[in-house]
């Protein structure tokens, strides 16, 4: 027992024997335990504690020696550490050492995975970026859409059309009427011929002759029948187009007036749809910019935590170096402060290192919640492309193929229209060769009144009746003449309705606004691949980053070890000192001058300048946070 | 070309940190355990040091002395990085040459900022 009591006590001084001091007030409560260790009594049988202090053996050495014995073992006592405080201290020496490369395998790793999670974050932000970039490019939609509410109306010309295709009509039912004019001219014109041909024979059988006056005039009666009855065939044709283009035109503008309701809904369900989504994509990014911050933020606090390894690391040094000096001569004194100092020190470090523990896995949990919150917004920027409601893509894909339907249904109409003024164009053009031969019918006429005129002049007062047919005649080739003027003009009129209908038909942008619709359904299409394609990408990345969290976390859950071994050497150091008396002493006030840190001046001030005397140990929260202004330039 | 930048510290969560925040901005980073280590390391000179006071072999004080009396490292920027706040110490580094002092634990964008201010 005396051997297992010296290895404990190998650096202690054992004093000379007549320097027995009076220095021993401290050590005379330690005494019995060490009397104990050197005298104890063997067990007694019944296991109960054997009975310190048996004097019975010593009888034989004296009553002197025993005094002497006494006083040099309190002494001794006085200048060194008893054995269970010797061992203790070893323990918490031994621990503290330890702690430093325990928890720096916790720690360097942490740092080491922190760049690889913020490099993933910031690809996951570029990506997700350019999803969203992707998505806000809203505004050829929106223009394309704009073009169909424009154009729905057909550009608003389909008055011009009506009044186009209205005045054909009156113009061919003019232009017939005007050639039946033309056709009783040409009965007239017939009786005329008759009536010269029986002056011409009456005059015969006189022996005078009208030479081929009544011939001509029978040539020009065919001549006329045959070009007028081709002119009323086109006029009838004429007319009959006129009246098919006015059904036709009418029918476009039914059309249009049906499908109006629906292709305004449509579109401005779809513009609905577009400036919905580029709200929902803007808030979107607003909400992952957040996130990232957020993620940044994680990490910066992870920076400053990590950094506590350091900072704790250093304190306990110091709490060791302290702790060593009791081994020294002239300190052991002071054990009973140095201990209760030290104590309080350590809680100080302990409740650092727990705090940058706690900020840790705070952190790492904010960064996990954070990529979980970016999977989700990603999700829905491009509208749960994993078959969940129906995406905004397939939304305005449907609205814009309802719209196109529409269109194609104008876009015929308009077609049939066309087709409807280029036929009274042609029919019209037909026409105008066939006036021209009218016209010169009457010129004919005239020259045959003339001759008639002259012949009757010849034949005197005998050719009256002549001259009576040489006037109607030349009656007949003015009207003739003035039927032809009156077709005329109204064909040139109908030529005017049918450039204005050519005119506002072509205005009608049914197909250039379907091309435009054509290219911005397929232009959707592809961004709409793209996005999903950037949204796998950045789904492959937040799984990998979270994977990559989830290991930091659990790996950095094994600190706990680290801070029971805080923990526990703090309870030991803790109770070597619940005895101190807190005298201050200059050898432990002396202390403070070696402190570097602000946090370990705070404890020693906490200790001996604020603390209440019932106090046995300062808060366990002392501060050992960051300082206020801790850059100072020179 | 990005600014290299000398950092020095016996603590290896500490280099962690001050190599990840400043390579995030875009600087090249060297890292040393000591002032002899530091010394070593020193081939092409870099912009700025970045350095710890205590630590083995050479502390923070001998390096910048040394530094600053070499010409090619007399006017490079050395901010003392350390967990101390004792005024002495202060004075100590700064009558060595130091250019400024923070004193850990620090947040990556006073890290930055300081860096900035010093390289302009």
């Amino acid at each position: 027992m005396l051997l297992e009591s010296n290895a404990g006590l190998d650096r202690a001084e054992f004093p000379p024997a007549d320097s027995v001091g009076a220095q021993g007030a401290q050590g005379i409560s330690r005494q019995p335990r060490v009397l104990g260790v050197l005298f104890a009594s063997p067990p007694s049988p019944s296991g109960l504690p054997a009975q310190r202090g048996s004097w019975r053996l010593l009888l034989p050495f004296g009553r002197r020696a025993l005094l002497s014995l006494k006083r040099w073992v309190g002494d001794w006592h006085a200048r060194a550490p008893i054995l269970e405080e010797t061992k203790a201290l070893r323990t918490i020496q031994h621990d503290l050492a330890e702690f430093s490369g325990s928890a720096e395998k916790f720690f360097v790793p942490v740092g080491e995975r922190l760049a690889d999670l913020h490099a993933r974050s910031r690809e996951i932000a570029r990506q997700t970026t350019q999803i969203a970039e992707l998505l806000s490019q809203d505004e050829r939609s929106l223009a394309v859409l704009g073009e169909v509410l424009n154009a729905r109306d057909g550009g608003g010309q389909h008055g011009e059309v009506l009044a186009a295709v209205q005045g054909i009509q009156e113009n061919a039912v003019a232009v017939q009427g005007a050639i039946a004019t033309v056709v009783r001219l040409v009965n007239t014109f017939d009786v005329l011929g008759i009536m010269t041909r029986i002056e011409s024979s009456r005059f015969e059988a006189e022996g005078a002759s009208f030479g081929g006056l009544a011939q001509a005039v029978s040539a020009l009666s065919q001549q006329i029948r045959e070009k007028i009855g081709t002119t009323a065939e086109s006029a009838a044709v004429l007319l009959e187009t006129s009246r098919q283009a006015t059904a036709e035109v009418r029918h476009v503008e039914q059309t249009r007036q049906e499908n109006l309701g629906p292709l305004t809904r449509q579109t401005s369900l779809g513009l609905a749809k577009v400036g919905d989504h580029r709200n929902r994509v803007s808030h979107a990014s607003k909400l992952l910019a957040g996130r990232f911050d957020g993620v940044s933020s994680a990490v910066g606090d992870i920076v400053t935590a990590l950094q506590f390894h350091d900072i704790v690391r250093q304190q306990i040094e110091h709490i060791l170096e302290a702790l060593q000096l009791l081994d020294s001569p002239g300190h052991s004194a002071n054990l009973g402060e140095t201990v209760r100092l030290q104590a309080a020190q350590l809680e100080n470090s302990r409740a650092t290192f727990q705090r940058s523990v706690e900020q840790i896995r705070n952190a790492l949990g904010k960064i996990e919640s954070n990529i979980g919150e970016v999977a989700v917004e990603s999700g829905h920027l491009v509208g749960s492309p994993d078959g969940g409601d129906v995406s905004f893509f397939a939304g305005v894909e449907a609205d814009l193929a309802s719209i196109l339907g529409i269109l194609d249904r104008n876009a015929q109409a308009d077609s049939h229209l066309a087709e409807a003024a280029g036929s009274v164009h042609q029919r019209v053009s037909e026409m105008s060769g066939t006036i021209a031969g009218v016209q010169v019918i009457g010129i004919e006429m005239q020259r045959i009144a003339l001759n008639a005129t002259i012949q009757a002049a010849h034949l005197g007062p005998a050719g009256a009746a002549l001259e009576i047919v040489a006037q109607a005649i030349q009656g007949l080739a003015r009207d003739s003449e003035a039927a032809s003027d009156t077709i005329e003009d109204h064909l040139s009129n109908t030529r005017t309705a049918v450039r204005a209908l050519e005119q506002a038909t072509g205005g009608s942008r049914s197909d250039e606004v379907i091309a435009l619709l054509r290219k911005n359904a397929a232009a959707l299409k592809s961004v709409q691949g793209e996005a999903n394609e950037g949204y796998m990408r950045a789904s492959d990345s937040i799984a990998g980053m979270k994977q990559q969290i989830g290991e930091t976390i659990a790996m950095f859950g094994s600190t706990d070890g680290c801070l029971e071994t805080l923990g526990r050497a703090n309870e030991m150091l803790r109770g070597l000192s619940i005895d101190a008396q807190r005298t201050g002493s200059q050898g432990v006030r002396s202390v403070a001058a070696t402190y570097t840190m602000q946090s370990e001046r705070a404890v020693h001030e906490s200790l001996y300048a604020t603390a209440p005397r019932n106090q046995d140990f300062p808060p366990a929260s002392a501060p050992a946070a960051m300082e206020e202004d801790n850059v100072e330039f020179f | 070309m990005a600014k290299t930048i000398l950092t020095v510290d016996d603590s290896t969560t500490v280099r962690q940190m001050v190599s990840f925040t400043l390579t995030g901005a875009g600087y090249n980073v060297v890292e040393a355990k000591d002032g002899q280590d530091a010394l070593t390391k020193l081939g092409q000179p870099p912009s700025m040091v970045l350095t710890d006071l205590n630590m083995p072999t050479m502390d923070g004080i001998g390096l910048i002395k040394r530094l600053r009396a070499h010409p090619a490292f007399k006017y490079i920027p050395i901010v003392v990085l350390t967990t101390e706040s004792e005024t002495t110490k202060k004075q100590e580094a700064r009558a060595a040459g130091a250019t400024a002092w923070i004193v850990k634990p620090f947040r990556p964008e006073q890290l930055l900022s300081v860096v900035q201010k010093v390289l302009g």
